[in-house]
């Protein structure tokens, strides 16, 4: 009788470091987790405003000529209006915010063509451009973080 | 004969697995702690290099003239520099080094986030 109690009691024993052990192993993946998923965020929430700036900052320099770099419209939409001339003919590189997104559209100039059929680029808040004395000012904004840059054009001509 | 249990040496191999887990498991928070301080460091490192950029092309469009990049920053300028703040907890400072040169530092609560020196440069000077 004594032998089995003994006996039983070893098993329990075996039978709760099994589950100490379970249960450990259990909490560190959904620490784990939890922590990828933490990180995946703060990643996330870096990407879309900082790659936005990074894009307009280079397009910007690449069109940084007279007259190359304006504030204007397309369709109702506020847009940075970037121009250059191909083999003798006008084209237009518009930038702008539509719906939730950062969007553009290279077209030849008077194309006449609308927001929706520019290519989004990635997700966005909101976006948008001041330009005054020579120095653009770009605010987006994705998860409540506002991030502004500024960028001196160094061609005359730019303004709103 | 008599037969011995073997429920004693079930439970020592069984801490000894535990106590190496739990070791593995140490190791392993250890690594995501040091993951997420790197994603945020890398966040803030993101954010005091735009602030810095910024200043330094407001820098760059005034040709070096302090009061007016104040303007542009909406910064408190002093004699010889100018302090904003920017980003969260961080003070981005200008400090005029003289020959249209300016040394820009932003600072948070972990000390010099990111520096950098900008010229200003007219006519190719």
């Amino acid at each position: 009788m004594e032998e089995k109690v003994l006996s039983a009691a070893g098993r329990l024993c075996s039978l709760l470091l099994l589950s100490a052990f379970a249960v450990s192993l259990m909490l560190v993946l959904a620490l784990g987790a939890l922590q990828y998923r933490e990180i995946s965020g703060v990643l996330d929430e870096q990407y879309g405003p900082r790659t936005a700036q990074s894009y307009i900052a280079a397009k910007v320099r690449r069109h940084d000529h007279t007259g190359g770099v304006t504030l204007g419209a397309l369709g109702g939409c506020d847009a940075l209006v970037l121009r250059e001339e191909i083999e003798g003919w006008d084209y237009v590189t518009y930038i702008y915010w539509y719906d939730n997104g950062l969007y553009e559209l290279f077209c030849e100039a008077g194309s006449g063509l609308l927001p929706e059929d520019g290519e989004r680029l990635l997700d966005l808040d909101s976006l948008s451009f001041d330009l005054a004395d020579g120095l653009l000012r770009v605010t987006c904004a994705d998860g409540g973080e506002r991030y502004e840059t500024c960028l001196a054009l160094r061609a005359e001509g730019g303004a709103a | 004969m008599e037969k011995r249990s073997r429920t004693p040496l079930l439970l020592m191999e069984l801490a000894l697995a535990l106590l190496i887990f739990a070791f593995c498991a140490g190791c392993c928070l250890r690594l995501f702690a040091a993951a997420r301080t790197m994603a945020e460091e890398s966040w803030a490192l993101g954010r005091a290099a735009s602030a810095a950029q910024a200043a330094a092309e407001c820098w760059k469009k005034t040709g070096g003239d302090l009061e007016e990049t104040a303007r542009l920053l909406s910064a408190e300028a002093g004699e010889s520099s100018l302090t904003m703040p920017c980003a969260e907890n961080g003070t981005l400072t200008l400090t005029d080094a003289g020959g249209r040169v300016a040394e820009i530092v932003v600072t948070d609560g972990a000390g010099e986030r990111f520096a950098l020196r900008v010229k200003a440069v007219r006519d190719g000077k």
